[in-house]
């Protein structure tokens, strides 16, 4: 088979996204190849545009285009509930639930010795940091039910337990071994109503 | 469950096969190396989907050829399932009814055979982690959320495994509080099945053999005393796992061991009975006693899955005394279960009734 050069770049490029093998790639750049021009040069652009302008919310670490992301600039929502999650885009997911009024604050990933990710290469100085400047009624640690997101928690209740009035753990009832990620609104409803006292 | 009909192609010595099986007893007779374990490693390989001899699947292709296939027909529950199987050397491909398998656990979980074959056996007694693994196959088919379980603790001790290695005491914490955690969900299931097997271990061997010593099977953890003592008692001793770079306790470390003893004098049946370990049954002894282990293996499965699981007996009469031999064959007809039964000569005092005895030689089955 003679693929032309730059289908051969594209299918290469697309194939690197998760859960995008060579067969997907290939069907996504013929697609792109039949559709109009314009649809080529939007792609390209909002792929360009998202590098650009995404950065992490100065306070929270999730994804924000300004210094604060629009969950810490809103002053509708809680201060004192915080809720601890993995991923950026952990933070969507739970807010696409519309289940939690308060504010969130991204770990940028869990321990994992394996990894060479130890509580240093995590945001946990700057949670405690928040912390310890404002009180906070409940810390709620919605890392994943993996073991990696567990050994996570146990080390937060450790090391912020005394400082917060209420620690909670999201993860009881999320599928085991699973990622918040992957978990739909209504687990993701029962998890946060049946959030239990946590301390390891 | 019953194999109806197995076909094979370009597996190990069978270029072609396909042969329609009984629903009990199928003896095969033939001399070694003519590919009587072949076949039955196909037939386990049908419901484990991985083979007790080699961890290479790859292996299993015949010599020259690139692609291996089996398919069978399973009745299973009253519903007749067509089973396939492809090994080419990028791994397995599973097809149930026509659809492919995409969660081997599920499969796995659905069919059930259990493997008797001197290999086997012979690397149970010797090694510790041969009968961790025999029994973990064991618990996980009376209870499927354990092999969950050993994949969240293998996570957890592989990433202990990297602290120790590394000194670093103060991370140990958490990840030693999730390793008491899981052991002892492991270890209590553990401790289950050991407890259901002893139930009716010993009227299994007395039925198999006509003696009249008590078996049993005697689990031996890593980890004692109360569980919830175990994390603290792991974070005192984690210089010593430091000093060697790996963990020395839990789970992963524990031991199965079988014991016999005469059976209690009638005038009293509470006496201490005077156990003799594994370590000093004779061949004999040690076969008969695993025999008597998997049939106590197997009623429990039938119980709990309502299936009868296929017994696949390789060289099953070697080294038991022709007695025995004749004892064990009226036994096993008895059974409900499909069995697969080599032996290199018919055996004498064991003639089957109702067998269909099958001759094989050079990869070809009359
Ligand atoms: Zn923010």
């Amino acid at each position: 088979m003679n693929i032309p050069p730059s289908l051969e770049r594209l299918v290469e490029q697309l194939a690197r996204l998760p859960g995008v093998g060579q067969k997907t790639a290939q069907r996504h750049a013929f697609f792109i190849l039949r559709e109009a021009d314009a649809y080529a040069r939007a792609l390209a652009a909002a792929l360009v545009e998202v590098k650009e302008k995404i950065r992490f919310c100065r306070e929270c670490f999730g994804y924000a285009e300004e210094d604060l992301c629009a969950v810490c600039r809103d002053p509708g929502r809680d201060p004192g509930l915080l809720c601890v999650v993995e991923q950026p885009g952990n933070v969507f997911v739970i807010e696409r639930s519309g289940v939690f009024k308060g504010r969130y604050h991204v770990l940028m990933g869990a321990v994992s010795p394996l990894d060479g990710i130890g509580p240093d290469q995590l945001k946990i100085r700057e949670l405690d940091a928040r912390v310890s400047a404002h009180p906070v009624r409940e810390l709620i640690i919605a890392t994943n039910p993996s073991m990696e997101g567990e050994a996570t928690a146990l080390h937060l209740s450790r090391l912020l337990g005394a400082k917060v009035e209420k620690l909670t753990r999201l993860a009881r009832g999320l599928p085991v071994g699973g990622s918040l990620e992957y978990t739909d609104e209504v687990t993701l409803h029962q998890a946060f109503s049946g959030r239990q006292n946590f301390g390891g | 469950m019953v194999i109806e009909e197995l076909g094979l192609s370009r597996f190990r010595n069978y270029p072609e096969l396909f042969v329609r099986f009984s629903e009990k007893l199928n003896l095969f007779i033939g001399k070694n190396g003519q590919g009587k374990t072949n076949l039955l490693e196909a037939v386990y390989l049908l419901t484990h989907l991985e083979s007790f001899r080699t961890a290479k699947l790859s292996h299993l292709i015949q010599n020259g050829a690139d692609t291996a296939y089996l398919k069978a027909t399973i009745l299973r529950g009253g519903i007749r399932h067509k089973v396939k199987l492809e090994i080419s050397g990028k791994g397995r491909k599973v097809w149930l009814d026509d659809m492919p398998v995409k969660k081997i656990s599920t499969y796995i979980s659905s069919f059930y055979s259990f493997i008797f074959n001197a290999e086997s056996l012979h690397l149970t007694r010797l090694f510790t982690q041969h009968r961790r693994g025999l029994f973990d196959r064991y618990v996980s088919f009376m209870d499927p959320a354990y092999l969950q379980e050993m994949k969240d603790f293998r996570v957890v001790a592989a990433q202990k495994n990297k602290l120790l290695k590394k000194c670093e005491k103060t991370a140990l914490e958490p990840w030693n509080h999730l390793f008491a955690a899981k052991s002892c969900v492991m270890m209590e299931k553990r401790r289950e099945v050991v407890e259901k097997i002893n139930q009716s271990l010993t009227f299994h061997f007395q039925q198999l053999t006509g003696r009249e010593e008590i078996l049993r099977l005697k689990y031996l953890p890593s980890l004692k005393g109360p569980p919830d003592l175990w994390e603290d008692w792991l974070n005192r001793h984690a210089p010593r796992e430091a000093a060697v770079g790996y963990s020395l306790w839990g789970p992963h470390r524990d031991d199965y061991r079988l014991e016999m003893a005469p059976p209690p004098p009638t005038e009293n049946p509470s006496a201490d009975p005077e156990w003799k370990p594994e370590p000093l049954f004779s061949q004999g002894e040690y076969r008969i006693s695993m025999l008597a282990l998997q049939m106590a293996m197997n009623r429990m499965v039938t119980e709990k899955t309502g299936s009868n699981p296929v017994l696949v007996l390789d060289d099953l009469f070697a080294e038991l005394d022709t007695a025995i031999q004749s004892r064990l064959m009226t036994h096993l007809e008895k059974l409900p279960n499909q069995l697969f039964i080599t032996h290199t000569e018919t055996p004498v005092n064991a003639k089957p009734s109702a067998a269909r005895i099958r001759m094989i030689q050079s990869g070809k089955i009359t």
